[in-house]
């Protein structure tokens, strides 16, 4: 499976000058449990990420039934998370992302919501090639890609589908299996 | 003797022609109303409520099995919205037009909720205008 985004020259672990391609930075962001979750609490998983917000109108139902999917093929698959974020910050705290989760019947030691401080969402946003922006104009006040992002072990990004639609989502679950079985 | 105008046989060949012409436009008529009205629905329902109104878990109630389906509450359930405290709402939506509000109920009735179309529809429609516009 390829690797995405833009690559640059650099040392490689073991000294030699390599190609190397970006990795998502370390975050920290509170889930629905009110639970800290950053890199160390993906250690050895791959996992999904995407952007919505949970008063959206338009494209984030299609995608959150879209994701329904991913999760359910994975329903027993440990190294797979899930990791949606919410851009709309002052309005999804965890205890609003709490009940989202819930009525959608999804577990959190699989699919987190996370939240955080709104620039460290929009500034993560922009590594995983996704965008996310407020936007008077747009139904809901925000714009944000329906990306979902495919990202390994090393958290390299390694796939990147279009959230509402099915076809991507069967190639989505078809790269998860092929990643899974990557060191 | 019965003199009969030449062109006599027309007062009956056109009526017959007509009734044909209807009987092909008919069906054809309805089924260009349900794609309207799927259009409708697929633009501004389906997102949340499915392409066939299944929903989607808790989140957004399966309208197949609405609660709500007289055509005045229709309308002002579209119009206002609600939210009777759960974690989402139904957005008010004030962009669809009276034309398409009639279409995207007859298309409600037909394919989601799967009963009969209630009588004097258009009437109201505007009665739901009327009162719930808010
Ligand atoms: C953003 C998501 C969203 C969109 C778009 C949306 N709805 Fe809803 N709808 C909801 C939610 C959420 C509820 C439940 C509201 C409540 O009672 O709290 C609901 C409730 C309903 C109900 C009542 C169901 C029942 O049994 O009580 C009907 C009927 C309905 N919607 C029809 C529509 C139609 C028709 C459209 C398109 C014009 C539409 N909705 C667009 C989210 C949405």
């Amino acid at each position: 499976m390829p690797f995405l985004g833009e690559p640059r020259l650099g040392s490689s672990p073991s000294g030699h000058l390599d190609t190397l391609y970006p990795v998502i930075p370390p975050f920290s962001f509170t889930d629905q449990q009110h639970h800290l979750i950053n890199q160390d609490s993906l250690k050895g998983k791959i996992y999904v990420a995407d952007f919505f917000f949970t008063s959206c109108p338009t494209i984030c139902p299609v995608m959150k039934s879209q994701m329904l999917r991913v999760y359910e093929a994975f329903i027993s698959e440990p190294d797979l998370m899930i990791l949606s974020h919410t851009i709309d910050p002052y309005h999804d705290t965890p205890d609003v992302l709490s009940r989202y989760a819930s009525d959608l019947g999804v577990m959190a030691s699989r699919w987190k919501f996370l939240t955080g401080s709104r620039d460290s969402i929009f500034n993560i946003a922009e590594h995983y090639l996704a965008f996310a922006n407020t936007d008077e104009s747009a139904p809901g006040g925000f714009i944000h890609s329906g990306a979902f992002v495919l990202i390994d072990k090393q958290k390299h990004i390694r796939g990147y589908y279009i959230g509402t639609q099915e076809k991507e989502v069967d190639r989505l679950i078809a790269d998860i299996k092929i990643l899974l079985y990557e060191p | 003797m019965n003199h009969k105008h030449p062109l006599f046989f027309l007062q009956i060949i056109i009526p017959i022609v007509l009734i044909f012409i209807m009987l092909i436009f008919l069906p054809r008529f309805s089924s260009m109303q349900k794609w309207e009205g799927q259009k409708i629905y697929n633009r501004h329902c389906a997102s949340c409520h499915g392409k066939e109104g299944n929903g989607l878990k808790n989140l957004f109630p399966a309208i197949r099995e609405s609660s709500i389906t007289a055509p005045q509450d229709l309308v002002c359930l579209i119009r206002n919205g609600r939210n009777s405290g759960s974690v989402v709402a139904m957005p008010p939506n004030q962009t669809i037009n009276s034309k398409e509000m009639k279409l995207l109920l007859i298309y409600l009735y037909k394919e989601i909720f799967r009963i009969s179309v209630p009588n004097l529809l258009s009437e109201e429609v505007e009665k739901g205008d009327a009162f719930c516009n808010p």
